[in-house]
């Protein structure tokens, strides 16, 4: 009787944990999966899916790494699983290429200088390869440090830095071919 | 490069994700799902002896069990899926049927008290959690 006690009060407790993780950081999963996803349903269906999974983890959450990074790990793997399942590259891959041809026009229409140049480096952003673009996201969008870039990512630290220098340098080049297109 | 990329926050705050937002429905999906699984460990834990639908409607209400509360019918639900997974079977007996675990059932059983008696200190940790926010 006395287990069942303690079963229940830590049942409590867990859900509690959940909603403390989710008010704290479901708007930062949900843009984090976007990231990777660029489908608004689908990443708001992966980050309800993520927050399961972090609950029925909860209880082999050692307190080894910090909450955050933990929560971070399971996202992206997560996201990155399905990104490589059978039904993400049958059927969504049509998808995200009608979207990204929406956007693009959507571009166009766009008056604002400013918001133009925002716009330009957001969604060349978005168009880089997954490897690269995780990188550009963690260090300059989430602002996280190369060592635990490199630990949620299950890298070393010395791939990350150089991974993160190529994509720089694809950003770039990407950023200077449609300036020259726009001219 | 590196000084444009430090507008990178603001430019996809203001146009990648602009229409994306965690909501409270967001959040309550979760909780849904979270209680509904609750619940189906609550109902196995019973059925190490068998018991009808009924009783199990009633014990599991007594022991406070969310999911159950707002609907009842859930244990219906549950109770086929788990026998579809072959973790309880059914049989009737006067009238009525019963279900009790499985081998395999009472396997999962175990498996869930094992994880939840490790306690850990959750209460250190949610404060540690509100003095970082």
């Amino acid at each position: 009787m006395e287990e069942m006690t303690v079963i229940h009060s830590n049942t409590t407790n867990h859900e509690q944990l959940l909603d403390t993780l989710m008010h704290a950081y479901g708007q930062d999963i949900l843009q984090l999966v976007y990231a990777y996803v660029h489908d608004k349903t689908l990443a708001e269906d992966l980050t309800q899916e993520i927050f399961v999974k972090c609950y029925q983890a909860l209880s082999h959450y050692k307190g080894q790494s910090q909450m955050k990074t933990w929560l971070w790990r399971i996202a992206i793997n997560h996201t990155k699983d399905y990104l490589k399942s059978w039904h993400h590259r049958h059927i969504q891959v049509t998808e995200d290429v009608i979207l990204q041809a929406v956007h693009t026009s959507d571009n166009v229409e766009q008056s604002v200088v400013q918001q133009d140049i925002d716009s330009e480096l957001a969604q060349t952003v978005m168009q880089l390869p997954v490897k690269y673009r995780e990188l550009i996201y963690l260090f300059y969008f989430e602002e996280w440090k190369i060592k635990d870039i490199a630990h949620v990512l299950g890298r070393n630290e010395n791939t990350v830095k150089s991974r993160l220098r190529k994509a720089k340098q694809l950003l770039k080049e990407r950023l200077e071919a449609s300036a020259w297109t726009n001219d | 490069m590196d000084e444009r990329l430090k507008g990178l926050k603001k430019a996809m705050q203001t146009t990648t994700f602009k229409d994306l937002s965690f909501t409270e429905q967001h959040k309550q999906a979760v909780q849904q799902q979270v209680s509904t699984e609750l619940a189906l460990t609550e109902l196995l834990a019973l059925l190490t002896t068998p018991k009808t639908g009924i009783a199990l409607t009633e014990t599991l209400h007594q022991k406070g069990v969310t999911a159950i509360q707002l609907n009842e019918g859930l244990v219906y639900t549950l109770l086929h899926e788990a026998e579809l997974k072959g973790y309880l079977e059914g049989y009737w007996s006067a009238c009525e049927k019963y279900y009790q675990l499985t081998k395999k059932g009472l396997k999962v059983v175990q498996k869930q008290q094992a994880k939840q008696v490790k306690r850990v200190p959750w209460a250190a940790r949610l404060q540690e959690m509100a003095i970082h926010e």
